[in-house]
C-alpha cells in the first residue's frame, strides 16, 4: 500500500514538477497515466527513495520515504525509464551484480536464472550486454526489476523500446508478478493500461486529473466522443478546434470520417453521431478537460 | 557482518571486472609496461648496481604512471553519478560498504594495471642479479611506489567526486599532478604533499630513514584525510533520499579526521627536526638490503703499460648477514677471473655469474674472499672517467653481479674486476715499466726493479681546487695559504658546462696555466679521475664538484657562485688541514644536527672560509647566505629553493654558523683568528659541546658567544 499526501515537488531551478497530491495506492496492478512533463517520474523517483518531496509526506507499506529510505529499498524494484547498464558485463553478470547490491546472498544465482527465462534472455546470458539489442536490454532492465522479488514493483515506461510480443510477454509478466503485490505502471501507452490495470491516476502538469477504476476512466468521456464524416477540405478548419482521435479517409470519394472529442459536449460537425468511449479518449478528455478549466 | 562482508567481495568483483573490461585498462598496463623497459635501461642493465634500475623503475612509474591512472580512475568512479544509475541507488546497498568496495576496487585494479610492469622487472632483475633482488623490488615498491599510487588514487577520488566531468577531473589532476611528491625536485607551495619524496635511503643514499619513515606516514595521512573527506562528499551527493548518519557515524568521521590532521601535523614537524641531519646520511643498519656488509677491500693492481695488460688481485672481507651459498658479480667484461678463493675453504667456485660457496656461509661469519684476475687497458679519453667502460655486449667474458647489493657497484670499470665500485680501503698499485710522475698523495712509493710500485692505506677523494691552488695564495689572517681568486677563471669556465667535459677543460686550463702539458694518471678510480701535473702533484675532483657541475649545467642555477663558495669551503679545509697535519675531509652536503659535537670545527672552518673569500664572493652574497642559514634555524625553513643551491647546504650548524657571524662583527677578524688558532690547540680533536664551545670562548676573549637571533647581520 502506497499512501501519497500532499505532496509537492519543486526542483532547484524553481520548476514544479508534482502540485499538491494525494493519492492511495492498493496493492494490484495501478497505472500512472499522463503526457510527458506530466509529473510521473518525478512521482515515481520519490517513491524509489532517490528524491525527497519539497512538502507533504509518503508512505510505502508503512515506512515514509523520509525517514525510513533503507527499508523502503528493500521491498521494492524500481525500473527507471533511462538507466545505464555496465556494457562490459554479461546480462547474467550484471544481474548478479544488481542482486549483491540488493543484499541478495542464499539463492541469489537461482533467481537470476529465473528472471531471465521470465524476460526470455536465458540465450543471451552471457553475452555481454554491448553486443545486445535494444530491445533486449530493455528486458534486462526489467528482470533486474523483478530480481530480488520486491514486493512493490515501480515501473517507468517498462514497454518503451519492445515490439508488440515482448509488450505482451511483459504484461502478461505484469499481471503474474502482481498477485500479492503492487505494481505501479508508469506509462503514456494508454494500451498497457488498459490491458493490465484495474485503476489508475491520470497526472497532468504535475497534478492529478482523475483517480479511479479503469472503467470510470474509460466512461470518462462519454458523450464527448463523436464520429462524423465531412470533406477533406473542411477538415482544416475543425482540426483546431477539436481533439481529432481517428481519420480514415474515404476510398471512393473525397470525405473523411473522423473521430474527435468535443470538450464542450456539443457536436460541432453535422450529422455527427454519438460513440462510445474507450480509455484512450477519456485519457486525452481529461488532459483537455483540465486545460480547458 | 557475514553477509556485509560477502556483498563488499561482491561489489568489489563486478566493480574491478568492469575496470579490467575497459579499453583504458589494457592500453595504460601497456604503457605502464613500456615505461618500465625504459627506466629498466636493459641494454646497459647488467652493468649496474640492480638497486638503481629498481628505484627509477619504482619512482617513475609512481610518478609518470600518475597521469595514465587518472583516466582509468575518474571514468570509474563518475560512473554511478551519471543519470541512469537509479537502478543502482534504488537498492539497499548501505554507502560506507558501496564506498570502500570501490576503494577496495580501485587499489586492486591499480595494482592489476602495474602488475605486468612489476611481473616484467622481477623477471629481469632475477635473470640479471639473481632472485635476491626481488627483495629490494619489494622494499622500494613498498617505501616508493606504494605512498604515490595511494595518494594518487585518493586524489582522483577525491576530484572525479567533486567535479563529476571528467574532463574537467583531468584539467584539475594534472595540475595537482605537476606538484605531486617528486623524487628530487623543488616542491612549490601548492604541492599537496607539502614537502619533498624524500628518496629512501634503503638504496644507499637518501635521507635519514626516520625522516622517510615520516614522509611516508605524512603521505599516507594525507591520503586518508582525502579519503574521508571523499566519502563524506559522496554521501552528500549520492543522488538518493539520505538517512541522516547516526551520531556514532559522525564522531567516527570527525575523530577520525581530527586524528589524522594531528598525524599529519606531526610528520611535518618530524620531517623539518629530522631534515637537518646530514645528508647523505649514513648507512642505516635498519633498512640495510645487503645480504652481506663490507668490512675490508684490499685491491692489488699490477700494470705493464706498455704492453697494455694487468694482473690483478682482489681481496674483499665481508661479514654475513644472511645465510647465502652464492655470491654474485658483475665482472668486469675485459678482465678475465682466473680464480676464486676463500682462505681456509673448499668448495669455492665461480660458475656462470656467481660464486657458489658450499657450505653456506652463516650468520656472522666473516670472510675473505679472493678473486684473481687480468685483462687488458683499454683507456678511453673521451670517457668522463677516463677509461672505457666495456661494452658487455662486445665480450664474451662473464658479467655478473657482486652480492647482489652488497657493495656500491656501477658500471664496471677497466682496472678493478668491480670497479666504480665502493673505492677500495687500500689499493697496491704496481706499475711496470717507464711512467713519469706519480704521486697521488700515496702512503708509500717504492721504486721496484720493474717499475714503481704505490701504496694507499687510507684512500680518500683529493679536492681540485684544494690541491691545485697549492701553488697559489690564500690569505688567512696574515698567513699566506692559497689564493681562490686566481682560480676564479678555472671556475667561470667549468661551471657551466657538463660534468662529462669538467675533466678535459680542467686539464687544459691547467696545462696552460702550468706552461707545460698536463699528463694523465691513470689511477684506476673511474669517479675521480686523477691528473698529474708535471711536477708531481695530483689532484682528484671531489664528487660534490662534479655533482655541482652537473647540477648547475641541468638546471641552470648560479653556478659559478656555487663553485666559487664550495671552492672556499674545499680550500679552508685544506689550510686547516695543513695546519693541523690532517687528511682533507670532503665537504658535507647537508646539516649537521644542531648541537652536533662533530659539527662545531667543520662550521668555524665554513664560516671562515666565507668570510675569507668574500672577495671571491662579494658582500652580499655572504650577507644573504648568513641570512638564509638564520631562517632555516629561526623560521623552521627547509623547503628547496634556489637559494638552497646558491647557498649549499654545507655540512655545518646552521645556529652556530649565524652566531660565530655576530661573534665576528663584535671581535673583529684579527681577535677571531687568534680565537680560532687557539681552539686548534685546545681541542685537537674538535670534540666539544656547545655549552663547552661557548665557556671556551669567554674564557679566550672575555666576550659571550651572542644568542641565536634574527636582528644582527
Amino acid at each position: 500500500m502506497i499512501v501519497i499526501e500532499n505532496v509537492k515537488k519543486i526542483y532547484a531551478d524553481g520548476t514544479t514538477a508534482l502540485l499538491d497530491i494525494n493519492l492511495s495506492i492498493p496493492p494490484g496492478i495501478f497505472g500512472l497515466l499522463g503526457p510527458n512533463g506530466a509529473g510521473k517520474t518525478t512521482l515515481m523517483r520519490i517513491l524509489a527513495t532517490l528524491i525527497a518531496p519539497t512538502s507533504g509526506t509518503v508512505s510505502v507499506a508503512g515506512f515514509s520515504v523520509q525517514t525510513h529510505a533503507h527499508e523502503i529499498r528493500k521491498i521494492i524494484g524500481y525500473l527507471p525509464q533511462n538507466y545505464q547498464l555496465h556494457p562490459q558485463l554479461t546480462a547474467w553478470e550484471f544481474l548478479d551484480y544488481l542482486g549483491i547490491l540488493s543484499g541478495m546472498t542464499a539463492g541469489r544465482k537461482s533467481r537470476i536464472e529465473e528472471v531471465l527465462l521470465q524476460v526470455g534472455l536465458q540465450p543471451h546470458a552471457h553475452k555481454k550486454i554491448r553486443g545486445l539489442s535494444g530491445g533486449m536490454k530493455q528486458r534486462i532492465a526489467i528482470a533486474q526489476a523483478l530480481l530480488h522479488n520486491p514486493k512493490i514493483l515501480i515501473v517507468d515506461e517498462p514497454t518503451a523500446g519492445l515490439d508488440p510480443a515482448e509488450r505482451n510477454r511483459f504484461r502478461n509478466l505484469l499481471a503474474q508478478f502482481s498477485i500479492d503485490r503492487l505494481v505501479l505502471l508508469s506509462t503514456h501507452i494508454v494500451a498497457d493500461i488498459s490491458s493490465t490495470c484495474r485503476s489508475l491516476t491520470i497526472l497532468d502538469k504535475g497534478g492529478i486529473c482523475f483517480t479511479g477504476s479503469v472503467a470510470d476512466a474509460s466512461s470518462l468521456a462519454e458523450h464527448h466522443v463523436w464520429e462524423a464524416t465531412l470533406p477533406l477540405d473542411k477538415l482544416e478548419h475543425f482540426q483546431g478546434e477539436l481533439i481529432i482521435t481517428s481519420m480514415i479517409k474515404s476510398e471512393d470519394s473525397n470525405d473523411v470520417k473522423v473521430r474527435y472529442i468535443d470538450v464542450m459536449n456539443s457536436a460541432l460537425v453535422e450529422s455527427s453521431v454519438s460513440v462510445p468511449s474507450t480509455l484512450e479518449d477519456s485519457y486525452l478528455y481529461a488532459i483537455s478537460n483540465r486545460k480547458a478549466s | 557482518m557475514r553477509s556485509t562482508l560477502a556483498t563488499l567481495l561482491g561489489i568489489v568483483r563486478y566493480q574491478l571486472r568492469d575496470f579490467l573490461r575497459t579499453r583504458y585498462f589494457g592500453v595504460i598496463a601497456a604503457l605502464l609496461l613500456a615505461l618500465s623497459l625504459v627506466f629498466l635501461e636493459l641494454p646497459e642493465l647488467a652493468q649496474k648496481y640492480a638497486v638503481m634500475p629498481i628505484f627509477n623503475v619504482a619512482a617513475y612509474l609512481g610518478s609518470l604512471g600518475g597521469i595514465l591512472l587518472f583516466f582509468m580512475l575518474v571514468p570509474q568512479w563518475i560512473k554511478e553519478f551519471h543519470p541512469g544509475a537509479d537502478m543502482v541507488w534504488s537498492r539497499e546497498i548501505p554507502t560506507p560498504v558501496f564506498f570502500f568496495a570501490k576503494i577496495v576496487a580501485s587499489l586492486i585494479g591499480v595494482f592489476l594495471a602495474y602488475f605486468p610492469a612489476l611481473l616484467l622487472n622481477a623477471a629481469v632483475l632475477c635473470y640479471y642479479f639473481g632472485s635476491f633482488s626481488l627483495r629490494p623490488l619489494g622494499q622500494l615498491i613498498a617505501i616508493i611506489l606504494l605512498p604515490q599510487l595511494v595518494l594518487i588514487i585518493s586524489l582522483s577520488v577525491l576530484v572525479s567526486l567533486t567535479l563529476q566531468k571528467p574532463l574537467w577531473s583531468y584539467v584539475v589532476l594534472f595540475v595537482l599532478w605537476i606538484g605531486l611528491p617528486s623524487v628530487y625536485e623543488k616542491v612549490p607551495w601548492w604541492n599537496i604533499s607539502l614537502r619533498r619524496f624524500f628518496p629512501s635511503p634503503v638504496i644507499g643514499f637518501g635521507p635519514h630513514t626516520e625522516l622517510v619513515f615520516w614522509n611516508r606516514l605524512y603521505i599516507y595521512s594525507v591520503s586518508l584525510i582525502l579519503l574521508v573527506a571523499a566519502f563524506s562528499f559522496f554521501r552528500l551527493i549520492e543522488p538518493r533520499i539520505k538517512n541522516a548518519p547516526s551520531g556514532l557515524a559522525r564522531l567516527l568521521i570527525l575523530g577520525s579526521m581530527i586524528a589524522l590532521c594531528i598525524l599529519s601535523g606531526q610528520s611535518i614537524r618530524n620531517m623539518a627536526a629530522i631534515s637537518r641531519v646530514s645528508f647523505p646520511a649514513s648507512n642505516n643498519e635498519d633498512l640495510l638490503i645487503s645480504s652481506v656488509a663490507l668490512e675490508a677491500f684490499t685491491q692489488y693492481i699490477e700494470v705493464d703499460l706498455a704492453q697494455e695488460i694487468l694482473w690483478g688481485k682482489s681481496e674483499i672481507t665481508f661479514v654475513v648477514h644472511q645465510p647465502i651459498t652464492t655470491l654474485h658479480f658483475n665482472l668486469n667484461p675485459g678482465l678475465q677471473v682466473d680464480r676464486v678463493s676463500i682462505p681456509g675453504r673448499t668448495g669455492v667456485s665461480l660458475i656462470d655469474q656467481g660464486v657458489i660457496i658450499t657450505p653456506t656461509l652463516n650468520i656472522g661469519e666473516l670472510v675473505t674472499l679472493i678473486i684473481h684476475y687480468q685483462g687488458i687497458l683499454k683507456p678511453d679519453q673521451n670517457r668522463p672517467n677516463l677509461f672505457q667502460v666495456p661494452d658487455r655486449h662486445q665480450q664474451n667474458a662473464t658479467t655478473a653481479y657482486l652480492g647482489q647489493g652488497t657493495f656500491f657497484m656501477a658500471a664496471p670499470g677497466n682496472w678493478s674486476p668491480f670497479s666504480e665500485s665502493l673505492l677500495p680501503h687500500r689499493l697496491e698499485l704496481v706499475l711496470t715499466g717507464v711512467f713519469p710522475e706519480m704521486v697521488s698523495n700515496a702512503d708509500d712509493i717504492r721504486d721496484l726493479p720493474k717499475g714503481k710500485q704505490l701504496v694507499w692505506n687510507h684512500i680518500q677523494p683529493g679536492a681540485l681546487v684544494a690541491l691545485s691552488s697549492s701553488y697559489r695564495q690564500f690569505l688567512v689572517g696574515d698567513a699566506v695559504v692559497y689564493s681562490p681568486t686566481d682560480y676564479e677563471h678555472l671556475l667561470d669556465i667549468v661551471a657551466p658546462v657538463s660534468a662529462s667535459i669538467v675533466g678535459t677543460m680542467e686539464t687544459a686550463f691547467l696545462g696552460e696555466a702550468q706552461g707545460k702539458a698536463i699528463s694523465i694518471a691513470i689511477v684506476p678510480f673511474n669517479q675521480l679521475p686523477q691528473y698529474s701535473l708535471g711536477d708531481g702533484l695530483i689532484f682528484l675532483p671531489e664528487n660534490y664538484f662534479r655533482m655541482y657541475a652537473s647540477l648547475s649545467a641541468t638546471q641552470n642555477y648560479e653556478a659559478p657562485i656555487i663553485f666559487k663558495r664550495l671552492a672556499a669551503e674545499i680550500m679552508m679545509r685544506a689550510w686547516w688541514c695543513q695546519y693541523r697535519h690532517c687528511f682533507i675531509q670532503p665537504v658535507m652536503i647537508g646539516d649537521y644536527m644542531e648541537g652536533d659535537e662533530d659539527a662545531i670545527t667543520p662550521t668555524i672552518l665554513s664560516f671562515m672560509a666565507l668570510k675569507q673569500s668574500q672577495a671571491l664572493l662579494g658582500e652580499s652574497f655572504a650577507a644573504s647566505e648568513i641570512q638564509a642559514r638564520r631562517a632555516r634555524v629561526l623560521d623552521n625553513i627547509f623547503f628547496f629553493t634556489p637559494n638552497d643551491v646558491i647557498f649549499p647546504s654545507l655540512g655545518i650548524s646552521n645556529a652556530l654558523f649565524v652566531r660565530l657571524n655576530d661573534l665576528w662583527n663584535q671581535l673583529g677578524q684579527d681577535a677571531f683568528l687568534r680565537l680560532v688558532i687557539s681552539f686548534d690547540q685546545t681541542y685537537a680533536d674538535g670534540q666539544l659541546s656547545i655549552d663547552e664551545f661557548e665557556q671556551f670562548v669567554f674564557k679566550q676573549s672575555g666576550v659571550a658567544l651572542p644568542p641565536l637571533n634574527s636582528d644582527s647581520n
